[in-house]
């Protein structure tokens, strides 16, 4: 009997077993067949590598100003030329990921760690009554109205009330994300929450707070690091778009979105390399997080492995 | 329009050597290896195979639809003589649907949710064929009643969600004669109906068919479909063809060894087996002295629906015992009600009305809390094998799951893990405890799930429909496990399934279940022999035993069971039944005992006995 079952799983000529966990060798098909999802990878990386490594590769310091090296075009000297503070724009735009990718990427973590876990409880609890349904409805209703201002707008007015600084745009970014987050997981929950080995665990006699974090916490946890590296990309540009307005990182912080406003009134008397340059580093830093997450989603969904 | 193609002595559909391959990134996976088929004119072929054994790549294949990563990697496909795979695309959309066409499974998904059938199956007919609208809608109106689907017109502008699944399938059915094809690919053409409907369809599809004159693929894991409807088999495993023969011969005694085993799987699970089959059970305890384990009073669940005041009344006033080491059968189609007794006893759902006691003690409005208690004490083994295990846990920390969550006298951990490797290896998956369930395969990971349900050493288990998504070969495995583990440990069983041949190999007592009502209860092999009630004997007479010479009672119901949204006011079974008079349609009968173990509620049993067996009603 134990043979014939045996048999079962491991008959026929390299029986592919749906789901199984390839670990590498999948990794690596999967990029294979995914063009996209290796530019997504190599732009992360660098973009990564450089936040850690730049202030030690870049040719200048990128907070003192270099004398009587205004608005110079770009030359082997200083590569993305100087702006009108005589700053050297090649070494701000390397080092800028210092503040833009850790603040990201920290907000981002924020939102997710809020979203997911209300999202959980709403999921598991909502759609039920009882007070835990009438909590559930309540924190989604608050979402809605949360999510009915514009994102910029919510992120403006946050960072308005409390000053600007480096510190409370992040906060802003992981306040205005975790609705995302919290719908996206309480979709799954609902799901998740009918399948058999949930009832089976309830069953086996689990507690509810039991069967929503040990049964089903993991079953979405592959979800939210998708939306994750989407929201990264996103947070970024609404870090640049803050400070573009004068609203987020501070002067003389380098920063994308403050490069691109500093030297936005450069360009109309033909400086254009001021602003272009951060300009370009914005949108292929985001243009990598967004192709991440899509090659995540892809590559995370067991539809699709098969 | 078929006939013009045809010639004598050339065979419907010829395949040779045909290989397929998936180029996954594992590597290639083989499909189909060196496939040689051939189909003659006008036969029904079955293929059969358990799953991944290549059937449904080869119909695949055939239609010209398998898709990347899968290719066809050599070989020929000839249909009345033409070579297929030479045909460029602009040819293949002439021939599918005019000279090959498919009948899928899963007929609700089949069919495009957002329009109506009637413009389906026009557009169907205009994709070979040109013709004014109102012409058009006057052949579908034919096509539609052609497979005897009431009131056509009417259904003309039905969308699928408001057909049953088998009046899907009879439009799949419609469509794909649309163009009387010369061959015809039915792919599991009955996987989601009941036993009751599945004897309507096929036999509908077969006689269509055979007026037709097409040539027939049956594709299908039920040997008993083949040994009724098909003229020869062929047997598929691992993607090749192990054996092609005519049905008589090959059920007479298959000459390859791994049809044999088959085949013989499929006689001793006591599945679908002929008069005489082994039937592995052991009587076990009658239920008579002893104080019931469990006992169910008029148990009533009524569902409501969203947005609307009516109910969907699943469960309408059950009753019944279990006593301690009685293994009772729940049987009937899907909507009877089944599942939600098994969920109610569970206290997964709470009852509208009646009582449940387990072991004397009322637990119908026991706070979750109190019955926290009980719980280790009632434990269930699921449906699907794989979903019901968590993914996220290895096959050990699965079953050890029930183990920590023991209200009293919880064991500690080094007793907790050698629990874990007794229980392995009681259902023979001893060097398994660090897989994970999707390595397994689906018997593999049903045990698993038995094993999880016995862990806690639980009085009685409920069953829901522990066998009805594995392969046959595998089904035999599970029963005998059960049967096994009630004898040497002692449980009860309530054993929830559609499938009264599986039930009557581990069951002495049998509930009938017929839209939420127990129609006839009673010892198994009396109701087997004698039943009282025109259901049950439906029910058995749509059993199809894999023997093409059973004779098949000819007991059918009409119709479809109706919505347990709007029951009927007097007998439930009173717009289906053959026996239907006036005082069916006042009052739903009462229960009754009508022989000795037997209780039916119906108000001519008598005439029903009075029927000989195997001749028709009417």
């Amino acid at each position: 009997m134990a043979e014939t079952a045996s048999a079962d799983a491991t008959s026929g000529p390299q029986r592919f077993r749906a789901g199984s966990r390839g670990g590498l060798d999948y990794f690596f098909y999967f990029l294979k067949n995914n063009p996209f999802a290796i530019l997504g990878l190599a732009i992360v990386v660098v973009v990564i590598l450089l936040t850690i490594i730049s202030p030690y590769i870049a040719p200048y310091d990128p907070q003192k100003t270099l004398p009587g090296k205004t608005l110079k075009p770009p030359s082997s000297e200083h590569w993305f030329g100087t702006d009108i503070n005589a700053l050297d724009v090649f070494s701000r735009t390397l080092t800028a990921t210092r503040t833009d990718i850790p603040v990201a990427v920290i907000a981002t973590a924020i939102a997710m760690f809020i979203g997911v876990s209300l999202g959980v409880v709403a999921g598991y609890f909502g759609n039920r009554g009882g007070p835990g349904g009438i909590a559930s409805e309540a924190t989604l209703r608050l979402m809605d109205i949360l999510q009915a201002f514009p994102v910029f707008i919510l992120a403006l007015a946050l960072v308005a009330g409390t000053g600007a600084s480096t510190i409370n745009v992040g906060i802003a970014i992981a306040f205005v994300n975790a609705p995302i987050f919290l719908r996206l997981i309480r979709g799954q929950v609902l799901g998740l929450r009918e399948m058999p080995y949930v009832e089976a665990a309830r069953c086996a006699g689990a507690s509810g707070k039991r069967v929503a974090f040990r049964n089903i916490l993991p079953g979405v946890i592959s979800p939210a690091l998708v939306q994750a590296s989407v929201t990264i990309g996103f947070a970024i540009l609404l870090i640049a778009g803050l400070s573009f307005v004068g609203a987020g990182v501070p002067q003389p912080t380098p920063e994308w979105g403050l490069m691109i406003a500093t030297g936005s009134r450069d360009i109309v008397t033909g400086q254009w390399w001021t602003s272009v340059f951060p300009g370009l580093a914005l949108a292929i830093t985001v243009f990598g997080f967004a192709l991440l997450g899509e090659a995540l989603g892809k590559a995370l969904d067991p539809l699709q492995r098969q | 329009m078929s006939g013009a193609m045809q010639s004598k002595g050339v065979p419907a559909l010829a395949i040779e050597d045909l290989s397929a391959s998936f180029f996954t990134y594992r590597g290639e996976v083989v499909a189909l290896a060196d496939v040689e088929l051939e189909l003659k004119q006008g036969e029904m072929l079955g293929i059969v195979g358990a799953t991944g054994s290549g059937k449904s790549v080869l119909a695949r294949a055939v239609m010209n639809q398998v898709r990347a990563p899968g290719r066809i990697t050599k070989g020929s496909i000839r249909l009345q003589g033409e070579e297929l795979l030479e045909f460029s695309d602009d040819q293949w959309r002439e021939t599918r649907g005019r000279r090959i066409a498919l009948i899928s499974s899963n007929p609700r998904h089949a069919l495009d949710p957002l329009t109506a059938v009637g413009v389906q199956l026009g557009r169907a007919i205009r994709a070979h064929d040109k013709q004014p609208d109102p012409k058009i809608r006057a052949q579908v109106i034919e096509a539609l009643e052609s497979v005897r689907i009431p009131d056509a017109k009417r259904r003309h502008d039905a969308y699928p969600h408001e057909l049953s699944v088998g009046m899907a399938q009879r439009v799949l059915i419609a469509m794909a004669l649309l163009h009387e094809p010369e061959v015809i690919i039915a792919d599991e053409p009955t996987a989601g109906l009941d036993v009751t409907v599945q004897r309507q369809v096929l036999d509908l599809m077969k006689s269509l068919l055979d007026e037709l004159g097409s040539s027939k693929m049956v594709v299908t894991r039920d040997l008993g479909i083949v040994a009724h409807y098909c003229d020869r088999i062929a047997v598929m495993k691992d993607g090749r063809v192990l054996e092609e023969t005519d049905v008589r011969s090959f059920f007479s005694g298959p000459s390859d060894f791994e049809s044999q085993h088959l085949l013989a799987r499929t006689l001793t699970s006591g599945f679908s087996a002929g008069a005489g089959q082994i039937v592995v059970r052991d009587p076990g305890q009658s239920p008579s002295d002893t104080e019931p384990l469990l006992s169910v009073r008029g148990l009533v669940k009524h569902f409501p629906i969203r947005g609307s005041r009516l109910t969907v009344k699943a469960v309408n006033g059950v009753s019944f015992d279990v006593a301690p080491g009685e293994a009772l059968g729940l049987v009937g189609e899907s909507g009877s009600g089944k599942t939600t007794v098994g969920r109610l006893i569970l206290r997964l759902i709470d009852p509208t009305e009646g009582r449940i006691s387990f072991e004397g003690a009322d637990i119908t409005t026991a706070s979750q809390r109190e019955f926290a208690k009980v719980r280790s004490r009632i434990q269930m083994v699921f449906q699907e094998p794989h979903a019901s295990l968590n993914p996220n846990m290895t096959v050990g920390r699965n079953i050890e799951e029930p183990l920590r969550l023991v209200r009293e006298g919880r064991l500690s951990k080094a007793d907790r893990t050698d629990r874990v490797r007794e229980l392995l290896q009681l259902v023979q998956l001893g060097e398994h405890a660090e897989s994970f369930p999707h390595n397994l395969s689906a018997g593999q990971a049903q045990r698993v799930g038995v094993a999880r349900a016995i862990a806690t050493n639980p009085r009685l288990v409920v069953l829901d429909e522990p066998t009805s998504l594995l392969d046959i070969s595998v089904r035999g495995e599970i029963l005998e496990l059960l049967n096994r583990i009630k004898d040497e440990i002692g449980m009860s069983y309530i054993f929830i399934s559609h499938d009264l041949t599986a039930v009557r190999s581990v069951c002495s007592r049998i509930a009938v279940m017929y839209l939420g009502r127990i129609i006839e209860l009673g010892d198994i092999e009396e109701l087997f022999e004698r039943q009282r009630h025109p259901y049950s004997r439906a029910l058995l007479a749509s059993v199809l035993y894999a023997d093409p010479d059973a004779r098949v009672p000819d007991f059918a119901l009409s119709g479809e069971i109706p919505s347990p949204v709007d029951l009927p006011s007097g007998c439930f079974l009173e717009s289906r039944c053959p026996l239907v008079r006036e005082q069916c349609t006042t009052a739903h009968p009462p229960l009754e005992q009508k022989s000795t173990g037997l209780e039916a509620a119906c108000y001519f049993s008598d005439e029903l006995m009075a029927l000989k067996k195997e001749e028709p009603p009417r």
